[in-house]
C-alpha cells in the first residue's frame, strides 16, 4: 500500500518535472529547427492560423543556421550581454560595498532605532518597483544619471533583500565566538571581516546569487531608465526579435539562459541554503 | 560553490567575448559598403554620337536630247572638268540623220494641219445650206398648216350655218317629223365631220411645223470640235525646239560641255549606245560645297533635331559649330541625318569618314541623381536611401526603398520627378553587394 503510494507520488512529481522541463526542451530544439518547420508547428500561435499549435522532440531538419547566425551575425546580442554582465556586475560590488556592512551593522551593532531601520528595510523591500519609479527617476536625472549604466546600477547597489538575506545569517553566528575575537583583541573590523563574512559566506553568496539573477533578467528598471539601445541589457533584446525568427529567437533565449544556469549550478548549494534560510527564519 | 561549473561559467565569459568580437567582424564584413550622393539639380546633357561620312552637297545634272548615237565618251568618274570641258562627242551623221527626221515629220504635220483646215472650211459650207433648207421647210410647213386649218375652219362654219338655216327655214315647215328629224340628223353629222377634220388639220399643222423646226435647229448646231490641228501644232513646237537643239549640237561638232566647274560623279552614256532621257553626266559642283552624313539610332531621335550644334572630330582633331540641316526617317527606324559643313568645306574632303557629337541639355531639374542609383523592377522604379537609425550598435545606416519617378536621363544621370527625395536625403549610388530595403549598409570605405 504505502509502495503504491510512492510510485503514485513519483509519478505526480514526474509528471510535474516534465512540465516544469518543456519551456528548456521547446528551448533547445526550437533552436535547432529552420524558420519554416516552426512555422509550421507554431503557425496558429504566430499568425492565428486554425487549429492547435504541436511540437516536437526532435526536430525532423535539424540546422545550425540561428547558431551561426546569433554567434556570428548579431553583435547587438553581445554588446547587450556585456551590458547586462556590467549592470550585475555593478550591483554585486555595489552590494558587497553597502549591503554587507548593513546587514552585519543590523544583525551585529547595537545601537538605538535599530528595530526601526530594520523595519524600514523590510518595508522598502516588499515595496514594488512602480512605487518607487518616479522617485528614483528624478532623483537619477537630478544626479545627470538618467540614460545611463548607472541608473541601474545605482538603484541595485542598494537593494534591500540582500540585506535581508545576509541579516538572517549573520544572526546565526554565536555571539561567543565574537566575544572570544574580542578578548584575543580583534576590533570591529577585523571581527566584521575575518570571524562575520567567512562564517556568514554562505548567504553573503546566496545573497550575491540571487542579486544576479534578479539584475540578469531585470526589464523594469532598464525600460525606465534608459533610453539609447546600446545600453540596453539582454532582457531587452529578445522581445524585439520578430515572430518570423523564431528560430533565432529560441536560440538567442538559449545562449541567455547558459550563463546564468552555470552559475546556478555552481552555487546551487548555497542558494538552496539561502532561500531555505530566507522561509524557515523567517 | 561548485567549482566545476564555476569554471565553465567563466569558460562562457570566454567564449561570449570571443564572438563579440568576431560577429562585430564578420558584421562589418557583410555589411554592404555604398556610395552615397544627395540629390542635387541639374540639367541633363544628352551626348549622341554617331560615325559620319563627308558628301557631296551640289550635282549638277548634264543632259543630251534623247535618242542620239554616242560617238566618244571623254570623261570617266571622280575626274575634274572645267566649265566648257567636251564631256563626250556625238555622231554627226547620226545627228543629221535625226535632223533631216525630224524636219520630215515637221513638214507632214503642217501639211496635215493644212488638209484639216480645208476639210473644216468644206464642212462649214455645208452646214450653211443645209441650214437654209431646213429654214424653207419651216416655213412651207408653217403656210401649209395655216393654210388647212383656215379651210377646215371655213367648212365647219358654212356646216353650222346649214343648220341654223334649217331650224329658221320654210324647209322645215314642209317636212314631216320624221323627215325633219332625218334631216338633222343629217346635218349634225355633216358638223361633227367638218369638226374632226377641222381639230385634225391642226394637230397635222402643228406637227408638221414641229418637224420642220427640229430640222432647222439640228442644222443650225455647231460641227463637233477637233483638236487635231492644236495637237499637230504643239507636236510641231515641239519638234521645232528638238530641231534648234540638233542643229546647236551640230553647229557645236555634236560636242556635250561641263556647264560648270567641279567633279564627274556619274557617266550615264557609253560610246555607242543612244543617249536617254535621263542625265548623261552629273557633275558635284565645288561652289556647293561638302556636308556630312550620319545616321543616329530611333533611341537618340528625341535629342537631335534640326538646328541643334554639332561637333566634328576627324583624326583627332574637333571642329564645332556644324549644324543639323536635315533629318529624315528610314525604313528600319533610324534616322539620317544630314549636317552642313559650314565654314570647314576646304578641311574635309568627299568620303572622309568623321565622328559627329550632338550636345543637348535639358532644362533644369531640381532633383537629379546618378543613374547608377535608380532600380527597376516589375515597372517600379526606385532608389535606397540610407538613412540614420538608432540601434544597440548605435547609430546606423539602413537602407529605406523610396518610389522615384525619372523625367529624363543620360548615360550617368537622372532627373526625378520632385517630391519623392528631397536635397538632405543620402541615395545609395553604389554598393559592392545586393542591398535590399530595411538591410543596414556602411559608408564605403575610402
Amino acid at each position: 500500500m504505502r509502495r503504491g503510494f510512492a510510485v503514485f507520488g513519483m509519478a505526480v512529481l514526474l509528471a510535474f518535472a516534465v512540465i516544469a522541463a518543456a519551456p528548456i526542451v521547446v528551448l533547445v530544439t526550437g533552436s535547432l529547427m529552420g524558420d519554416v518547420e516552426i512555422r509550421e508547428y507554431l503557425s496558429p500561435v504566430l499568425t492565428g492560423a486554425k487549429g492547435y499549435a504541436s511540437w516536437r522532440l526532435f526536430p525532423e531538419y535539424p540546422t545550425l543556421k540561428n547558431a551561426v547566425e546569433l554567434l556570428l551575425d548579431s553583435p547587438e546580442f553581445f554588446l547587450m550581454f556585456w551590458n547586462t554582465m556590467k549592470i550585475a556586475a555593478g550591483i554585486l560590488l555595489g552590494q558587497l560595498v553597502l549591503a554587507l556592512p548593513a546587514a552585519w551593522g543590523l544583525s551585529r551593532g547595537n545601537f538605538p532605532g535599530k528595530r526601526f531601520v530594520y523595519g524600514l528595510y523590510i518595508l522598502l523591500m516588499v515595496m514594488p518597483f512602480q512605487v518607487m519609479m518616479l522617485s528614483q527617476y528624478l532623483v537619477l536625472k537630478g544626479m545627470g544619471l538618467d540614460n545611463t549604466l548607472w541608473a541601474v546600477i545605482l538603484p541595485g547597489s542598494f537593494s534591500t533583500f540582500s540585506v535581508f538575506l545576509m541579516y538572517r545569517f549573520f544572526t546565526e553566528i554565536p555571539e561567543e565566538v565574537l566575544e572570544a575575537a574580542r578578548i584575543d583583541g580583534a576590533g570591529e573590523w577585523k571581527i566584521f571581516l575575518f570571524i562575520g563574512v567567512p562564517l556568514g559566506r554562505t548567504g553573503v553568496t546566496a545573497a550575491l546569487l540571487l542579486q544576479f539573477l534578479e539584475a540578469y533578467g531585470m526589464v523594469e528598471q532598464p525600460l525606465a531608465f534608459l533610453k539609447e539601445k546600446s545600453l540596453f541589457p539582454l532582457s531587452l533584446y529578445l522581445p524585439e526579435i520578430s515572430l518570423e525568427e523564431a528560430g533565432f529567437a529560441f536560440c538567442a533565449s538559449l545562449a541567455a539562459l547558459l550563463p546564468v544556469l552555470f552559475l546556478f549550478l555552481a552555487g546551487s548549494k548555497e542558494l538552496g541554503e539561502g532561500i531555505a534560510s530566507s522561509a524557515w527564519k523567517e | 560553490m561548485n567549482r566545476f561549473f564555476a569554471k565553465g561559467f567563466v569558460i562562457l565569459l570566454i567564449i561570449f567575448a570571443f564572438f563579440t568580437v568576431a560577429s562585430r567582424a564578420a558584421d562589418s564584413f557583410l555589411v554592404a559598403q555604398v556610395t552615397v550622393e544627395q540629390p542635387s539639380a541639374k540639367k541633363i546633357e544628352h551626348i549622341v554620337t554617331t560615325e559620319g561620312t563627308v558628301e557631296k552637297n551640289l550635282e549638277i545634272p548634264i543632259t543630251a536630247e534623247a535618242g542620239l548615237l554616242v560617238g566618244t565618251v571623254y570623261v570617266k568618274e571622280g575626274e575634274q572638268v572645267e566649265e566648257g570641258s567636251v564631256l563626250a562627242q556625238l555622231d554627226l551623221e547620226w545627228l543629221k540623220e535625226e535632223t533631216s527626221l525630224l524636219e520630215d515629220e515637221i513638214k507632214t504635220l503642217r501639211m496635215q494641219n493644212e488638209a484639216i483646215a480645208h476639210n473644216e472650211e468644206l464642212a462649214g459650207e455645208e452646214r450653211q445650206k443645209q441650214l437654209a433648207r431646213a429654214k424653207e421647210d419651216y416655213e412651207a410647213a408653217a403656210a401649209k398648216s395655216s393654210e388647212a386649218t383656215e379651210r377646215a375652219a371655213s367648212e365647219l362654219s358654212q356646216a353650222k350655218e346649214a343648220i341654223d338655216r334649217f331650224e329658221a327655214g320654210e324647209e322645215k315647215n314642209a317636212m314631216s317629223a320624221s323627215e325633219q328629224e332625218e334631216k338633222r340628223t343629217q346635218l349634225w353629222q355633216d358638223y361633227f365631220a367638218k369638226q374632226q377634220a377641222y381639230e385634225d388639220a391642226l394637230s397635222g399643222g402643228e406637227e408638221s411645223i414641229r418637224e420642220a423646226q427640229r430640222a432647222l435647229e439640228d442644222a443650225g448646231e455647231e460641227a463637233q470640235e477637233d483638236a487635231s490641228r492644236e495637237i499637230n501644232e504643239l507636236a510641231i513646237a515641239q519638234k521645232e525646239k528638238q530641231l534648234l537643239a540638233y542643229e546647236e549640237l551640230t553647229q557645236a561638232g555634236g560636242m556635250i560641255t561641263a556647264g560648270q566647274a567641279g567633279t564627274v560623279t556619274g557617266v550615264f552614256v557609253e560610246t555607242g549606245q543612244l543617249t536617254a532621257e535621263t542625265a548623261a553626266f552629273t557633275i558635284s559642283s565645288r561652289e556647293g560645297g561638302v556636308r556630312l552624313g550620319a545616321v543616329i539610332a530611333e533611341t537618340d531621335a528625341a535629342y537631335v533635331e534640326r538646328g541643334d550644334t554639332v561637333s566634328v572630330e576627324k583624326n583627332g582633331k574637333t571642329y564645332e559649330n556644324f549644324s543639323v540641316t536635315g533629318i529624315s526617317s528610314r525604313e528600319d527606324g533610324s534616322l539620317l541625318l544630314t549636317v552642313s559643313a559650314g565654314e570647314y568645306t576646304d578641311a574635309l574632303q568627299i568620303g572622309d569618314t568623321v565622328t559627329l557629337r550632338v550636345t543637348k541639355q535639358s532644362e533644369l531639374y531640381r532633383t537629379a541623381i546618378p543613374l547608377g542609383a535608380i532600380h527597376t523592377e516589375q515597372n517600379e522604379t526606385y532608389v535606397y536611401v540610407a538613412e540614420e537609425r538608432d540601434t544597440a550598435l548605435g547609430t546606423q545606416l539602413f537602407a529605406r526603398k523610396v518610389k522615384v519617378n525619372v523625367l529624363e536621363k543620360n548615360d550617368t544621370w537622372a532627373a526625378l520627378e520632385e517630391g519623392a527625395l528631397s536635397e538632405d536625403d543620402w541615395v545609395i549610388t553604389d554598393t559592392d553587394s545586393y542591398v535590399q530595403a530595411g538591410e543596414r549598409v556602411r559608408l564605403r570605405e575610402s
